[in-house]
């Protein structure tokens, strides 16, 4: 008789502790559907993809890289084409043929890198302008040609 | 069966005196053992110590079956969230190009009115949200000005290059400091299929220069 109630405590920790692992497991579900849930929101396809950028290791090759990209470039010289001009302090100013408001202006920073192992400018705000060759680069789907009167 | 008096005495002696609560001597329930002794009885009834590993037993059971309760409840609702936020975000989109579509064509009619009466476009305003000359009190009871459902402003552009193709006139939506246009693939693709065909290739709705949405009234 002393001795009848430990089966029912065992069998009760036992129950308590089915119950505290189903708990915990239905916890670490909960968390993970929720992250799932997030990391779909926060992961959404986007009209620009961004790319895989690669720095150059070397900084002579850069160096001479950034060199080739100074000048001024031009979708064309009539008014309505688009101007990008790059500078040696490592600056793009981006501009419109023909247009006097500064609000057709802008201007960033860049990176010498590379995609896809061809030369391009990694912007911080505006994307990425590739390199092409040294007279051309190509941005946002169009392509500018180095302008004569600016070339080095 | 109601007991007697001395009856009622005995069974509130054999109850034992409160050993938390004691009455002083006298008290009229204790003399007779009136209502007073059957609370004393009751009291020390619910007051019994259990066996301590019966308490820690119950105690732990009533935690368990919470906190499984509790789980429950917390996956559930995750289930449901995660079923419910992608088709409230797709529901979202769809509201917001259809906002924008139409605050489009309502900007289409009152240009084509101004071409139609001076015989050209208004001159182009590169300023985000800002109104185009001669074009302030038609455009005054239209969202021109104001944040556009899909982030940004609206502005009005003549003789631009967009994307490979020379646009004589058309209404971009740009992004402007602090507010930006949605990059977000299916929301301008829900616009293009609000405004058109949901090719950015062809139709009204294009994507220009740094793919920003561009409504083309001519080219």
């Amino acid at each position: 008789m002393a001795e009848g109630p430990e089966p029912r405590d065992n069998a009760g920790r036992g129950a308590i502790r089915v119950k505290t692992v189903g708990a915990v497991l239905l916890l670490m579900a909960s968390a993970a559907i929720l992250a799932e849930t997030a990391h779909r929101s926060a992961e959404y396809p986007r009209i620009t993809p961004r790319p895989q950028l690669a720095p150059y290791s070397d900084p002579a090759e850069r160096s001479a890289r950034e060199r080739d990209a100074i000048g001024t470039f031009a979708t064309g010289t009539t008014p309505g084409d688009r101007i990008i001009v790059v500078d040696s302090d490592r600056r793009v100013r981006f501009s419109v043929v023909g247009a006097t408001d500064p609000a057709f202006s802008s201007s960033d920073t860049f990176q010498m890198e590379s995609v896809n192992r061809q030369p391009c400018l990694a912007t911080s705000r505006s994307g990425i302008i590739t390199q092409v060759d040294i007279d051309h680069l190509e941005y946002s789907g169009d392509t500018y040609e180095r302008q004569a009167t600016h070339r080095r | 069966m109601v007991a007697s008096p001395q009856a009622r005495r005995e069974s509130c002696q054999l109850a034992g005196p409160d050993w938390k609560n004691p009455e002083p001597p006298g008290t009229p329930g204790l003399a007779n053992g009136g209502p007073t002794c059957l609370l004393r009885l009751m009291r020390r009834v619910t007051r019994l110590p259990l066996r301590v590993a019966d308490h820690q037993g119950v105690a732990a059971a009533q935690a368990g079956f919470g906190m499984l309760g509790i789980a429950l409840v917390l996956f559930v609702l995750s289930a449901v969230f995660a079923l419910v936020w992608p088709r409230w975000q797709h529901a979202l989109r769809d509201s917001r190009a259809r906002a924008t579509a139409a605050a489009l064509k309502q900007f289409d009619a009152r240009f084509e009115k101004y071409a139609s009466e001076h015989g050209d476009w208004p001159a182009g305003t590169p300023v985000p949200g800002a109104y185009p000359p001669g074009m302030e009190r038609s455009l005054a009871n239209t969202p021109w000005g104001k944040p556009t459902p899909i982030g940004g402003r609206y502005v009005w552009l003549t003789n631009t290059y967009e994307h490979g193709e020379r646009m004589r006139a058309c209404i971009a939506i740009v992004s402007v400091p602090g507010d930006r246009v949605s990059d977000d693939q299916r929301q301008l693709t829900a616009l293009d299929h609000a405004v058109d065909d949901g090719n950015f290739r062809v139709g009204r709705l294009r994507l220009g220069f740094r793919n920003r949405p561009v409504y083309v009234l001519e080219h």
